[in-house]
């Protein structure tokens, strides 16, 4: 074969070219750090790099929102955390007022001012913001504080709906809350029935605030308790129910004929509802007893504010309707204390839900960061060895061209 | 002994004409498409040596091969360095659609968790102002780019203009310079050859006289001897964005696009075809796609200001789009005027459509890409509206077809050019959603309603601004039965309706029982045990400050299928289309490796005869140099021997 001596130099320069290019690839993978530049130079790999990369691009995004929704729940338990410490003190100081018979006036007064204060904190629980000023209770109404006095009653201005944030597919998490659901509508009394002293009362009766002692019997009714005199000619009391009717006493019996015998402390038990009366009724005098109804934390605190703020004296009969009134509040609160706890663990399993998705999705970036490093980065030792052979043939090229060409030199020299 | 002195005499002539040879070959060792020459000696009867020949080394058959690869190689050049330009546009890992559209979304999905504030709004809003541009961006390098391969089609065409003028008038003097030494001629035609088969790919034919004709496609002649036709372009009927190659002989054009396979002309097409214009369509669906599902989602939305959300991006049913997504072949006799209306971009395909007629009254409208006939039908009275692949055609009144009329419908074109962002402030971004159900605070059941989904605004129960006609209130019967209540005039909307307490704990129950029930153009679900006298409101969302279930819908969008036939998310669409330029990046780099070394093989084919080689040349040389000064001692020796002789006589 006849070489012409243009082509051998073309041929020459191309090999030289050739290894230039290779090199220069090396040390692109040298100092990026990446085995690929660019999709085409291996477009399988880049496929499983851009995979893994998407995944790990989304796992940050719902981390984004997981340390929002981490900071939002936070501050909803520290919220409830002070809104369940005042509620302690409130019961702390009902209890004081119901087992302290030798409390002036004055005393209940003093109480009262200090409750005013936990009023103020509750309210400030409630109106809990985060960092831009939103309110945290007022669902979607963020910009208004969900609860403002008006008329002496507490009014829930925010709205019923429940905001949620994604932290993982499709894992939602609560990040603006109904504050109605939280402190707005907790039912009153024992969370069943409520019970409550005629006003126009003579005499000085006072209940607890009694219980459901027997779920299947239990009849759900607005009742009269109306004390009357008996056949016997003794004090005795008679039930009504607005539509059950008659249960005590249960016909065929008649009232007031019937009408069992009053003792003083035992209980009264109709329709599965127990109460224990005390204190010396009048004939006439009544109780009330109702349904519970939805209450706001407020309006039960500022109900009991205003009652102990009501001068009683020595009255009696004022004295036991003032601490039916206690009674009442002090059923209510554990009512209130039972759903402030039930919500806080509520908030708390919400925490361990963020925390663990979270964690989930910091394991998992960690996974595939494992992954996508091992897809896309160069291997140095490889690098370096593939360098010095690359560079070795370059070497072996140059030597052998400048070779040949001096041999081309002494042939036309002779 | 006049033997010996002509005998020396001859070949010391010889020898030097030998010696030129050589050093003309020597001279020439670097000159293209030079052919060496090489001398034959023969015995002169008699008279010593002369040359009988010389001999210019040149195989037509391997002039023809390193033409061919002359051409695979042109076009494997051009179309590699564009491909891979245009990869590097794509694939840029910080600056890409698909990296935009994560963006946004990340932006979203933090807004999500902070709806009420404008900072948060504003960044979000600049995401997609970004991801707006980029699609500009692109759409503006590709058009650029589509510019440029037209500009570099036209030097093409003019360079090649020259070169067949020169090869027609090489021709001429090859003919009428019979039995000269034609060498120089010859060797000035190879190059040229050489050189147009760069542009691209013809094949040639030589007549016994030594004129070289040219060929295009099938044997369409472009230098016929001394004559040569020229190449012009014209803009292509079908799209004007493209320009198309044509023969001009005469006044009489003929367009060769389907000819040309070689060359750099052919690479730079085929860049444009499967490059370019490929690429463009998906992004143009891309972004009909986007604009529409955002749009949509929108405006079933309602904003900070509590107003129902309008459009995200501008209307991808303008007047003026809808205008130019068509394009009369410019050989039409007839004319109507029309407009493409997208109904569904998720249908869309990346295709363009022909509506041709065969007849003044029947079309027959084709999916160019698969080459597919998607309708046909007859139109007796305009206007006319024809349906097919999520687009609309509508003829207006008023227009005439003639038979082979033909309209290209591109549905997708300008799409990502014209992306335009139309909400600038940031309170509009519409992230609640405009109905809210609520229980009443006073309910004593533990009912829990719930808005499920806002599915048309247009609804006329959206018809007074911040305000749902009419609101509704739920008024429930009795445990299990509820009716449906007009909440300003009391008026019984729908009802009594059942309520099942058991099963709506699985199910939620939707209060709008479907079909045929009352259908406010939004759906709410009631579910939980519910008390007699238990009330819900339903009502617009007048304080949505802190409501993101739009927002949410919103964010879901990025992550559904909605392209290709619900086979693509938004960046699934993008990266094929990056992926795909990759693909064909990665291809072209081995064609063009291998044209490369085919060509390297074919020049060396072609040199191994034709080139020079300095060592063959350096020992001819002295070969030569010594036969001369042996042929110059041969006189010497005539002379010495005449010397002898007249001395001899002399004495």
């Amino acid at each position: 074969m006849r070489v012409p001596t243009a082509s051998f130099f073309q041929q020459q320069l191309a090999i030289l070219n050739d290894q230039y290019l290779k090199i220069a690839k090396i040390y692109n993978q040298a100092s990026s750090g990446k085995k690929i530049q660019r999709t085409s130079e291996d477009t399988v790999l880049a496929g499983q790099i851009k995979m893994t990369d998407d995944n790990i691009h989304d796992l940050l995004s719902y981390s984004s929102s997981g340390v929002s929704a981490q900071n939002r729940t936070a501050l909803f338990e520290s919220s409830i955390q002070s809104g369940l410490s005042s509620v302690g003190r409130i019961q702390e100081l009902i209890m004081q007022v119901q087992n302290n018979d030798t409390l002036t006036d004055q005393n209940r007064v003093a109480i009262a001012t200090e409750l005013q204060g936990h009023l103020q904190s509750l309210l400030g629980a409630a109106s809990t913001r985060d960092g831009n000023g939103e309110y945290i209770y007022s669902g979607f109404n963020t910009s208004s504080p969900p609860f403002i006095e008006q008329d002496g009653s507490y009014l829930y201005t925010g709205d019923l709906s429940e905001a949620r944030l994604e932290i993982g597919l499709n894992k939602n998490i609560i990040y603006s809350e109904s504050g109605f659901r939280v402190f707005g509508s907790i039912p009153t009394g024992n969370g069943t029935f409520t019970v409550g002293l005629e006003a126009a009362n003579t005499g000085t009766v006072s209940t607890t605030a009694g219980a459901v002692v027997n779920n299947s019997n239990f009849i759900q009714d607005n009742y009269t308790l109306t004390f009357v005199t008996n056949g016997a000619g003794k004090m005795g009391y008679q039930v009504i129910g607005a539509s059950s009717g008659q249960v005590i006493p249960l016909p065929p019996l008649t009232t007031p004929a019937d009408a069992p015998d009053y003792v003083a402390g035992a209980a009264v038990t109709f329709s599965g509802i127990s109460i224990n009366v005390s204190g010396v009724p009048e004939v006439g005098d009544q109780l009330q007893i109702k349904p519970s109804v939805g209450e706001s934390v407020f309006d039960t605190l500022s109900g009991l504010i205003s009652q102990l703020q009501t001068p009683v004296g020595s009255n009696a009969v004022d004295k036991a309707k003032l601490s039916q009134h206690i009674s009442q509040a002090a059923a209510s609160f554990t009512q209130i204390s039972d759903q402030l706890i039930a919500y806080q663990s509520e908030v708390g399993t919400r925490l361990s839900l963020v925390d663990n998705q979270i964690n989930l999705n910091e394991k998992l970036i960690t996974d595939q960061m494992v992954i996508i490093g091992k897809l896309q980065d160069a291997d140095l030792v490889t690098i370096f060895s593939a360098l010095s052979q690359q560079l070795a043939g370059l070497q072996a090229t140059q030597e052998s061209y400048s070779k040949i060409q001096n041999m081309l030199l002494q042939m036309l020299q002779i | 002994m006049s033997d010996i002195t002509s005998i020396g005499m001859h070949s010391l002539l010889a020898f030097q004409a030998a010696l030129t040879v050589s050093s003309q070959n020597i001279a020439n060792v670097n000159t293209p498409y030079y052919s060496r020459h090489e001398v034959d000696f023969a015995q002169a009867f008699g008279s010593g040596v002369e040359i009988s020949n010389v001999r210019r080394l040149y195989d037509f058959h391997q002039s023809q091969n390193l033409q061919q690869k002359n051409s695979a190689f042109a076009k494997m050049d051009v179309y590699l360095q564009r491909i891979s330009n245009f990869e590097s546009l794509l694939d840029d890992s910080t600056n890409n659609i698909s990296r935009y559209t994560n963006d946004s979304l990340d932006a979203l999905r933090q807004l999500n968790g902070n709806v009420g504030s404008i900072d948060s709004r504003s960044v979000y809003l600049n995401k997609l102002t970004n991801l707006t541009h980029r699609f500009n961006d692109i759409s503006n390098e590709i058009y650029r780019q589509k510019d440029n391969i037209n500009k570099s089609l036209q030097s093409n065409v003019d360079s090649s203009n020259e070169i067949l003028t020169e090869i027609a008038s090489i021709n001429h003097q090859v003919s009428s310079s019979q039995g000269e030494d034609q060498s120089a001629l010859l060797d000035e035609r190879e190059r040229l050859v050489q050189n147009l088969a760069k542009y691209f790919d013809f094949t040639t034919r030589l007549d016994t006289q030594g004129v070289l004709n040219v060929y295009v496609g099938n044997g369409l002649q472009i230098v016929n001897g001394n004559d040569a036709a020229s190449l012009t372009t014209i803009p292509d009927p079908e799209n004007s964005a493209n320009i198309q190659i044509m023969i001009k002989s005469g006044t009489h054009l003929t367009p060769i696009n389907n000819f040309i396979q070689s060359g750099q002309m052919a690479g730079l097409i085929q860049f444009g075809q499967k490059g370019l214009d490929v690429a463009s369509r998906s992004l143009d669906r891309l972004a009909l796609v986007m604009a529409e599902v955002f749009n949509n989602q929108s405006k079933l939305g309602v904003d900070l200001n509590g107003d129902l959300g309008g459009n995200v991006f501008n209307d991808i049913n303008s007047a003026n789009l809808m205008a130019r997504r068509t394009l009369a072949n410019g050989n039409n006799a007839g004319s109507c005027d029309m407009t493409v209306n997208i109904d569904n971009a998720r249908q869309l395909t990346t295709s363009d459509y022909r509506l041709r007629f065969d007849s003044t009254t029947h079309y027959v409208l084709t999916r160019i890409n698969d080459n597919t006939v998607v309708g046909s039908g007859t139109i007796s009275t305009l206007p006319q509206t024809i349906s097919a692949d999520g687009f609309s055609l509508n003829l207006a009144s008023g227009g005439t077809f003639v038979a082979e009329d033909s309209f290209i419908i591109s549905p997708t074109k300008n799409a990502s050019s014209d992306m335009a962002m139309i909400i600038t402030d940031a309170a509009k971004l519409a992230l609640g959603l405009p109905v809210v159900a609520e229980a009443n605070q006073q309910n004593t059941g533990k009912g829990i309603s719930q808005v499920t989904s806002v599915d048309d605004t247009t609804n006329s129960a959206f018809s007074i601004a911040k305000q749902l006609n009419p609101p509704i209130k739920v008024e429930f019967l009795s445990p299990t039965s509820y009716r449906l209540v007009n909440a300003i005039d009391s008026s019984v909307l729908e009802g009594p309706l059942a309520y099942d307490p058991i099963d709506a704990a699985k199910n939620p129950v939707n209060i709008f029982p479907t079909p045929g029930g009352y259908n406010p153009g939004y759906k709410v679900t009631l579910t939980g045990d519910i008390k007699t006298g238990d009330t819900f409101n339903i009502a617009y969302n007048t304080n949505p400050r802190g409501d993101n279930r739009n927002g949410k819908l919103l964010a879901d969008l990025y992550q559904k299928k909605l392209i290709e036939n619900d086979t693509l998310t938004f960046t699934n669409s993008y990266d094929a289309v990056s992926h795909d330029i990759s693909v064909k990046t990665t291809g072209a780099q081995a064609g063009y490796e291998s044209s490369s070394s085919l060509l390297k093989q074919a020049e060396v084919t072609y040199n191994e005869l034709s080139g020079v080689n300095l060592e063959q040349e350096a020992i001819n040389l002295t070969r030569y140099q010594q036969a001369y000064q042996a042929s110059a001692q041969i006189l010497e020796a005539a002379k010495t021997m005449f010397d002898i002789i007249v001395n001899l006589a002399r004495r």
